[in-house]
């Protein structure tokens, strides 16, 4: 099996300037984006969520596995080279190592974000139970 | 039958009596289970989640993937009949269409708790300017209603979070 990293090598690199959209919000499913080197903002509702610059980080792979609209945007904060993959979902069939490593991602991912729900669940309870208290008397 | 479910065919099923418990909380090499049919109960530090019954629902994916403890608790309901997978890494290179079904049902739930998780911490604010209210010598009749109401949220979208991994976004057939 090809390593990941002679795999991501191959595919086609696109170029952004600073202040072009790689993935605008609410846009069908499309090209998934790797990382090759630059900066990149993501933006939800007009929001700021993060400042990406990690290489390798990877953009459009969610709204691709649910095939549903993008769920934020990407913009370029620098010059931003990404390796582009035009056709996820035959990728993902040929590259079963892709998908396993997205696939560990996503679970960490789900299970950061699990773990702060669980906090704020509590925190909720804890308020529940005072205000009932309080409604009582 | 899914395309997702005709993989796994060939695999051992193991069967579970109502009371059975598949999987325990912080265990260590929890095998991945794929419901085929049945009914569990997923809790978690005693606190019921939700009940699962689709087929093709996954249990362990989570801890396999990250070599982790299984972070919650599953327990038959119903007679419940499972696949089971012994070397899920093993299974997921041989079977890449398998493999690509795990990640669209993470990728589901990701978007199902994000949404969700907005939701409470909206409802969470909103309670909490209640709070400040019940303080108010002025009644509101309605007030026990609306936290009610609150609290049904929050609890509603956990139940999506978990049932979202099949309910949520058709299946893309490849």
């Amino acid at each position: 099996m090809k390593p990941l990293i002679e795999i991501i090598a191959e595919l086609p690199q696109q170029e952004f300037a600073a202040g072009d959209f790689l993935i605008t919000q609410n846009s069908p499913p499309g090209n998934v984006y790797i990382i090759a080197s630059g900066e990149v903002r993501i933006v939800k509702d007009d929001i700021e969520i993060c400042i990406v610059s990690e290489v390798g980080s990877i953009f459009g792979e969610v709204s691709s596995l649910t095939n549903q609209k993008t769920t934020a945007s990407v913009q370029a904060l620098t010059p931003v080279k990404a390796h582009t993959i035009e056709h996820p979902m035959q990728f993902a069939l040929d590259h079963p190592v892709a998908v396993y490593l997205m696939a560990v991602q996503l679970a960490k991912r789900l299970s950061l974000i699990d773990a702060h729900f669980a906090q704020v669940k509590k925190d909720y309870q804890g308020l529940y139970r005072r205000l009932s208290q309080i409604s009582m008397i | 039958m899914s395309p997702f479910l005709q993989t796994l065919i060939n695999l051992p099923v193991k069967k579970f009596e109502p009371g059975e418990v598949l999987i325990e909380e912080d265990t260590v090499n929890v095998p991945v289970f794929v419901l085929k049919q049945g009914r569990v109960l997923i809790t978690r530090e005693g606190v019921d989640i939700c009940e699962v019954y689709d087929p093709g629902s996954l249990f362990g994916e989570v801890a396999s993937l990250l070599d982790r403890p299984s972070s919650a608790t599953v327990k038959a309901l119903d007679q419940t009949e499972v696949y089971y997978i012994t070397d899920p890494k093993r299974f997921a290179f041989d079977h890449p269409e398998a493999l690509l079904e795990v990640a669209k049902q993470l990728a589901r739930r990701m978007v199902a708790i994000d949404q969700h998780f907005i939701e409470s911490k909206n409802a969470f604010e909103e309670l909490q300017s209640q709070m400040a209210e019940a303080d108010d010598p002025i009644p509101h009749p309605h007030k026990e209603d609306k936290v009610l109401g609150l609290w049904m949220k929050t609890q509603n979208g956990l139940v999506r979070h978990w049932h979202g991994s099949h309910k949520d976004a058709p299946d893309t057939h490849l």
